[in-house]
């Protein structure tokens, strides 16, 4: 605080000049520092919301084709059964359920054949590979083989698929 | 009494910067850890895209996959006939400069899964040295294997193991 005595003509005139360009110079430099940190802080934050984590690629490519080329290999895989197809013995199945016709080794009909013979592949390699899954061949809305469990988060599926006719469809659902 | 006040406020002053600057190197700090952080990500980006490339490159070896006229439907089809043949003949490592080109350090080979398990084909194998290893990541591409002789096919797995 700063007291200026002034002579005028008048009298003796009394100025008083606080020190108050200082402190707003300090003021003004504490708020430039908050806004510079706030800035910094909200720049650090929208680029960790923004930028998403990259996608596990590999895990995201491996699942899909996993699903569609295990479907599509076994389909055609040709089975110890009289030589035929597994896509053969599951339009069997399904064209006359509950078993099927024709008769496989060991005694087995076409339906239980098949089954055994999907349920050893998945087994050796899915399973293997300590993936869950959930493989499914239906007709219509009739299921003829069910294996695995059904997913209970995200799944990446197979699509729709391949060399059985007649309104069968295979699916194979790998959990995420 | 003007000096101690002038030290006063020029301690004010320098207390401030101090922590202004301290404030400023643990935002470099942090700064520095995300960035390490996001190019090990990126790092592993890379490599994860490299085992696709080396995947469906193995996939798609014209030196194994089933001809277009025997087989109609190609899609994912191995000739068994193309793999005796690499797996006997070394064609691979006598050419080994070539397809260190297009495969790298990996190891690629079919494995039978149904009817005979535990049949294996060699296709490359280029393994880092043992001093150089740093891990590897196997992908797993199950494939039709097709006998063109007996006109079967069996189920087998094409894998494919990319070293860092």
């Amino acid at each position: 605080m700063i007291l200026y005595l002034t002579n005028t003509h008048s009298g003796f005139y009394m100025q008083i000049f606080t020190d108050k360009s200082k402190k707003s110079q300090m003021e003004i430099m504490g708020l430039v520092i908050i806004i510079i940190l706030v800035s910094i802080g909200m720049l650090l934050t929208i680029q960790f919301v923004v930028k998403k984590q990259p996608e596990d690629i590999r895990k995201t490519f491996t699942h899909e084709q996993l699903a569609a080329n295990t479907v599509y290999a076994l389909l055609r895989t040709t089975t110890d059964c009289k030589d035929r197809s597994l896509a053969s013995l599951i339009q069997d199945c399904s064209s006359n359920r509950p078993n099927g016709l024709i008769n496989c080794r060991e005694g087995k009909l076409s339906c239980e054949y098949a089954e055994d013979v999907i349920s050893s592949v998945l087994n050796s390699t899915l399973e293997k590979w300590n993936k869950d899954y959930y493989f499914t061949i239906k007709s219509g809305t009739l299921s003829i083989i069910a294996l695995g469990s059904q997913c209970p988060n995200a799944k990446t599926s197979s699509l729709p698929c391949c060399p059985i006719p007649t309104g069968i469809i295979a699916k194979l659902d790998i959990c995420v | 009494m003007k000096t101690k006040k002038s030290q006063v406020k020029m301690f004010e002053t320098i207390a401030i910067l101090v922590i202004f600057f301290f404030l400023v190197g643990i935002g470099f700090i942090f700064y520095s850890k995300i960035k390490q952080t996001s190019q090990s990500a990126e790092s592993e980006e890379y490599f994860s895209t490299k085992a696709i490339e080396l995947a469906l490159l193995a996939e798609f070896m014209p030196e194994i996959r089933c001809s277009a006229d025997i087989v109609t439907d190609i899609q994912n089809c191995i000739d068994i006939g193309k793999l005796d043949v690499l797996n006997n003949t070394g064609i691979i490592e006598e050419n080994l400069n070539y397809y260190y080109n297009i495969l790298g350090y990996s190891d690629i080979y079919v494995a039978e899964i149904y009817p005979n398990s535990g049949i294996v084909w060699r296709i490359y194998s280029n393994p880092k040295p043992a001093n150089n290893f740093l891990g590897k990541v196997q992908t797993q591409i199950p494939v039709a294997i097709y006998d063109s002789i007996s006109n079967k096919y069996s189920f087998g797995v094409l894998y494919a193991d990319l070293y860092r």
